[in-house]
């Protein structure tokens, strides 16, 4: 994993931001950038050059989920890999989240750990098919 | 009318149709029909006039009036205030453990330096006790920043105690307009709706991170 890599972190809640960005310092990522919803998300997105998304999915405005279907559909965005964070845990959600294309789904709350080892296997799963 | 004289039409109708006389047929079905449509406005007219007096009764209820006046904007605003409270306090503790962390940061280095050159000691004591007196204030506003715990607790608790009355009234209000009303039951979300934390246990909720990564692993994720 790229420790400069450029990481956008999307949630309506200023706290839980901090906390993710917090966790991703001390995993050595210090490239992070924040939005509190998916519409402000976008257009960073479309010009920011980001390597790694990571999402809530309950937000007012543009929720996570079509974030993602956004981001999927978009030719330049396709293949950036998402990360969703999110409180919704009921089977319906992850299985539509599985559909959209999500790399990895955390469930609020989560630890320090599982966000490390969603992360590794992220990436380790990239490099594989890379 | 009553069924002995729909009986008595209908036999007329029956015997004319049989005896091929087309216009007291005609004369026979006509009456029956009107009976029927009289019959079905009569009842159309009485459930509007139900349906009206229950609105009306709803609409003019004193106990609706109440809830939408005091019991809701009160409820509102104590909620916005734990929202705000606990946003506060969350920042507050991070603030301070983002310090603490930094002087953690601070301390480690003072300690790999002082160890690749001993001369480095008596720096790295002092700093020691710098970063200690501050880790010490960092922990105590750590301390201090939960007490929203016991401020929000309340307002919440009385939040709790003004959604039951405000229940209360509008379900005597329900029985009152619909006798047939029953009481509450679950919401059943859309599929795929967001509807945040989950707070009861529900067969179709993942309780664990564990239960989440087997379901994507059998997705293909």
């Amino acid at each position: 994993m790229n420790p400069n890599m450029k990481i956008l972190i999307v949630d309506d809640f200023s706290t839980m931001r901090r906390i993710i960005k917090n966790l991703l310092r001390d995993l050595g990522f210090n490239n992070t950038h924040e939005a509190d919803d998916g519409n402000t998300a976008w257009p960073m997105l479309k010009s920011g050059n980001f390597d790694f998304l990571v999402t809530d999915w309950n937000m007012p405005g543009m929720q996570g989920i079509d974030l993602l279907r956004a981001v999927r559909a978009d030719p330049g965005l396709a293949n950036l890999p998402v990360l969703l964070v999110t409180a919704e845990a009921r089977r319906d959600q992850i299985v539509l989240a599985a559909e959209a294309g999500v790399n990895g789904y955390i469930v609020k709350p989560f630890t320090a750990q599982t966000l490390k080892e969603k992360l590794d296997k992220i990436f380790e799963r990239l490099a594989a098919t890379a | 009318m009553d069924v002995a004289d729909r009986l008595e039409l209908a036999r007329k109708l029956v015997g004319a149709l049989e005896r091929g006389e087309q216009g007291d047929a005609d004369h026979w079905l006509q009456s029956l029909s009107d009976q029927r449509s009289s019959q079905l406005l009569k009842q159309v007219a009485e459930v509007t006039r139900e349906v009206h007096q229950a609105f009306g009764g709803v609409i003019s209820d004193q106990r609706l009036y109440e809830i939408s006046k005091h019991a809701m904007p009160d409820a509102r605003e104590r909620l916005t205030y734990v929202v705000e409270k606990t946003e506060e306090s969350a920042h507050r503790t991070l603030t301070a453990v983002e310090d603490m962390l930094s002087l953690t940061d601070r301390l480690v280095a003072s300690a790999d330096a002082a160890g690749a050159d001993g001369a480095n000691a008596s720096a790295f004591v002092q700093e020691a006790r710098q970063c200690g007196e501050r880790l010490r204030g960092g922990l105590t506003e750590v301390l201090m920043a939960q007490e929203y715990q016991d401020l929000t607790g309340q307002v919440i608790k009385k939040t709790i105690e003004i959604v039951e009355q405000v229940e209360l009234k509008l379900v005597s209000v329900l029985i009152a307009a619909r006798p047939a009303f029953s009481g509450h039951e679950p919401a059943r979300p859309a599929h795929g709706e967001a509807t945040g934390p989950a707070i009861r246990q529900a067969a179709d909720v993942m309780n664990h991170q564990h239960d989440v990564d087997d379901l994507l692993a059998e997705l293909g994720v």
